[in-house]
């Protein structure tokens, strides 16, 4: 179990360190930085000059930093792909009648596969919004994936306790994963939208880009508010039915209050500097470990509680 | 007690963490901005001088303090041209009102392409004279322009000329090629000049 706890945790962290590098290359306009795949601009290291550009490329697509800036994210996506792998051959040879650390395992080596063929599909849609969407929901089901399988690792040997969890509670922790979730895909829909306003308006500026938007952006900004209070109130809940006894929801309640924190004052970055580019990157990543801190905390409760 | 050596491990590990992700995502950042405005000169374009649409001179001189997106075609072209110029009189509609940027459409066919008949172009595609450039001159110089100023071919005019936009800086300057029949390529153009507007 020591080998594998050390791959799985390994794979979790490095899921979330690709989906950073992700949002970077978002971010910074890099995703077109190769215009093919799985090769950049017909090389397997991307081209030092002009002159190594095949033919059958456009040269003026050529920006050296912007295709290393792709390429490490598409390094990075390939180790972690090794790492996965590994973990769920350990998982297959070692944890076969676990079938809750087997299962998880083998499926984030098929979703890991998965998002580096769809990364393809990414570049050939020429960053087309609902196939990035698709790529970063890959993305978050995988981490979902690999933080549940590192709770069951870790927990594997630890007496399960058995707390009694209300009604109410349960339809709160559901409304919470759904309400998170759908706010992820708002946001992503309004980065998309941005994209595309500031591709095709080149020369207006960010607020200008926002403004466009429309009402969906306001309607991300109450559910982010929703969200911070509905985290206290769930927080407050787990508190009270002893729930933070288990450590899975010890440490999930931390994320779920720290992270909101962070995007609180984020947000707030948003408006007073209009749409800073480092901002949008841990926006994204933020809300991202939200979703994870969400995922360990609602599988803790589920493994231990009635 | 336990606990709280347990926060001040995890704080001791995730701060480090957190500050190197700034730093690090900030120089990206700002490496990805510097490169899209980061655009050699390809070559100073040498002085010419022709007529608009509306007979008025307009040369080198008149491209200094812009950018300049320039571009050959002729108004009869069946071929990419009406590609080229949809595209380009779309680009511009988005660029907005800005006075930074001019369009030069260069004729490769003067004979046919009379000012009367610049003008109806210009017209049919509503271009607004204010930005949009639509150029004749003697078909040698033009050859020439092509060939020698804009570094682009020139054989078999009309029928066989370029289909690239060339931008030209604000000094005169050539700094990048783009397909004017491909969308991907004039994205990147879009971006080039957000970059290099801001230098004016």
């Amino acid at each position: 179990m020591k080998l594998f706890k050390k791959l799985v945790l390994a794979s979790t962290i490095g899921t979330y360190l690709v989906i950073f590098v992700g949002g970077l290359v978002r971010v910074s306009g890099a995703g077109l930085g190769c215009p093919d795949w799985p090769r950049c601009f017909g090389r397997w290291f991307p081209p030092t000059s002009i002159d190594q550009i095949p033919d059958y490329i456009d040269a003026s697509q050529f920006n050296l930093t912007l295709a290393w800036i792709e390429y490490i994210n598409r390094l990075g996506g390939f180790l972690l792909g090794l790492l996965i792998a590994a973990t769920a051959v350990v998982a297959l040879i070692y944890h076969r009648k676990n079938k809750k650390i087997l299962v998880p395992s083998v499926v984030s080596a098929f979703l890991v596969a998965l998002l580096g063929a769809q990364g393809a599909v990414v570049i050939s849609s020429e960053l087309e919004p609902i196939v990035v969407t698709v790529h970063l929901l890959l993305a978050l089901a995988m981490a979902s994936l690999l933080i549940y399988t590192t709770y069951q690792a870790f927990s594997f040997d630890k007496e399960r306790l058995s707390i009694e969890i209300p009604k109410n509670v349960k339809m709160v922790a559901h409304i919470f994963m759904t309400v998170t979730l759908l706010q992820i895909l708002l946001g992503t829909h309004i980065r998309s939208k941005l994209e595309m306003l500031s591709r095709e308006f080149p020369l207006l500026t960010d607020l200008k880009w926002l403004g466009r938007v429309g009402m969906v952006n306001h309607i991300h900004m109450l559910i982010g508010v929703s969200l911070g209070v509905f985290t206290l109130y769930f927080v407050n809940e787990l508190k009270h039915i002893g729930a933070t006894k288990i450590p899975g929801v010890k440490y999930g309640i931390w994320g779920l209050q720290l992270f909101i924190l962070v995007q609180i004052f984020i947000g707030f970055t948003f408006t007073l500097f209009a749409l800073p580019e480092l901002g949008r990157v841990f926006h994204m990543f933020f809300a991202s470990l939200f979703f994870g801190a969400l995922v360990l905390t609602y599988s803790s409760l589920k493994s231990n509680g009635r | 007690m336990k606990s709280k050596k347990m926060v001040g491990r995890i704080i001791g590990v995730v701060v480090p963490i957190v500050l190197f992700l700034i730093v690090s995502a900030s120089f990206v950042i700002y490496k990805a901005n510097s490169s899209r405005s980061d655009l050699q000169i390809i070559a100073a374009l040498p002085e010419f001088q022709l007529m608009t649409q509306d007979n008025e001179l307009f040369g080198t001189k008149e491209m200094k303090g812009k950018l300049n997106l320039v571009y050959f075609f002729f108004s009869s072209c069946q071929g990419p041209c009406p590609i080229m110029t949809n595209n380009l009189v779309d680009i511009s509609k988005k660029f907005g009102e800005n006075d930074k940027i001019q369009f030069i459409g260069i004729s490769v066919d003067p004979q046919r392409d009379t000012p009367e008949v610049l003008r109806a172009f210009a017209n049919e595609y509503n271009l607004k004279s204010s930005n949009w450039k639509l150029l004749r001159g003697d078909i040698d110089r033009i050859e020439e322009i092509s060939q020698k100023g804009f570094l682009l071919a020139a054989d078999g005019f009309p029928m066989m000329h370029s289909t690239k936009v060339v931008l030209v800086d604000q000094n005169g300057n050539i700094r990048q090629y783009y397909d004017a029949t491909d969308m991907a390529s004039l994205n990147i153009m879009k971006t080039n000049v957000r970059e290099l507007i801001k230098e004016l």
